[in-house]
């Protein structure tokens, strides 16, 4: 297999810009450091896998979702694949600045943290949508991502959102 | 704090942005790691059929050998064809009916379920598409040859014939007993979880 550089450059630029939907799902389905490398390795390795059967029918960003999720939600099944680890030469440590305070930072990692906690204790489908909804899809994208209907996406996303909240009532509690 | 503020703090995390990543040497890896996985497939795939139609080679040489009372073996020869395209088949349907990664979420998980049921099916019943056609050829051939030898000879010997009979059937029980383990141990474990995924999905 020959290298596409068309390929090669919608990869890039799906890394580039999407790169946050990796490190958001991988957080929330990962529960360890190893599983955490492991799951983005997977998620980035479908991704590939992905580029020849997109069309461009979809958005990128809803395909970067279906393919991350699909990966994520099959990932822990597929006992065979862990273990299969391939080591990369590239670097992917780089994050942003945000101009804020220290102090400011780490109040806000630590309600992101007690977040990300809740969302790891619901039921993985719930997961998904309670992702997809944080991230602003609308009720339409949401379906495109996950084959319901918009109808069934507002039911179970009002459902999941409860569930969310219940986890995060004890946070609420602390902050009062 | 309610929904619009949770969204709030979810929107202000520190995400990576900007490519800082060598795209090229990522992609050579993961061609890398395609290529050998196709291999891996292709070999296995190879390994399989080429066993089929070797012993299905053997049996015929033997049968070929023997002339005209050697026909029974032709039973043989086509029961080992036959359990090779079943073989052949199945992985052919299988690969086709994959779905691909950027299928929707219940699209893929109700297509993993299919394929997975199928795989069950299959394992479930090798004793009646795999180890009894085999079985039954080993026993032609067996029989067959054993009829062109001589009266005395060891082959002759009732032990001896119970033994081989006893040798193959305990071969086949053995290969029963790791499938039936696979399907107790990994599959229906497998089947539960995606199933239950599937009702997640499904539940109004």
């Amino acid at each position: 297999m020959n290298a596409d550089p068309d390929r090669e450059a919608r990869f890039g630029a799906w890394l580039g810009a999407h790169r946050g939907i990796l490190v958001k799902i991988t957080r929330s389905f990962a529960r360890s450091a190893a599983d955490t490398a492991d799951l983005e390795q997977e998620m980035m390795l479908q991704l590939w896998t992905s580029l020849p059967s997109f069309s461009g029918q979809a958005k990128d960003s809803t395909w970067i979702y279906r393919v991350c999720l699909n990966t994520a939600l099959m990932w822990h099944r597929g006992g065979e694949r862990r273990g299969r680890r391939i080591e990369f030469g590239a670097d992917f440590s780089g994050v942003a600045s945000s101009g804020r305070s220290p102090a400011d930072d780490a109040a806000k990692d630590d309600l992101l943290e007690k977040l990300y906690a809740a969302i790891r204790a619901i039921p993985e489908f719930d997961r998904a949508l309670i992702l997809l909804a944080l991230d602003g899809l609308s009720y339409r994208e949401i379906a495109e991502v996950t084959g319901l209907s918009e109808n069934h996406v507002g039911v179970a996303l009002t459902r999941a959102r409860a569930k969310l909240a219940e986890r995060l009532e004890g946070v609420r509690n602390e902050l009062e | 704090m309610n929904w619009n503020e949770w969204e709030f703090v979810w929107k202000r995390q520190d995400l990576p942005v900007g490519e800082g990543a060598d795209v090229a040497k990522l992609m050579a890896t993961f061609e890398a790691a395609h290529r050998r996985m196709a291999r891996v497939l292709l070999v296995r795939d190879l390994t399989e059929a080429s066993a089929g139609v070797l012993v299905s080679g053997v049996f015929a040489f033997t049968g070929w050998h023997m002339g005209r009372a050697g026909w029974p073996i032709a039973i043989a020869v086509a029961l080992c064809l036959g359990v090779t395209g079943v073989f052949l088949r199945e992985r052919v349907k299988a690969r086709r009916a994959r779905t691909g990664p950027g299928a929707a979420l219940l699209e893929k998980v109700e297509a993993d379920l299919a394929e997975l049921r199928h795989q069950r099916s299959l394992l479930a019943n090798v004793a009646w598409w795999y180890l009894a056609p085999l079985f039954l050829a080993c026993m032609i051939v067996m029989a067959t040859v054993t009829a062109r030898t001589p009266h005395g000879s060891l082959q002759r010997a009732p032990l001896f014939e119970a033994g081989m009979i006893l040798f193959f059937l305990a071969l086949y029980v053995g290969v029963w007993v790791i499938n039936r383990r696979a399907v107790t141990k990994q599959l229906d474990p497998r089947l539960a979880e995606l199933d239950k995924l599937r009702r997640e999905i499904l539940s109004p």
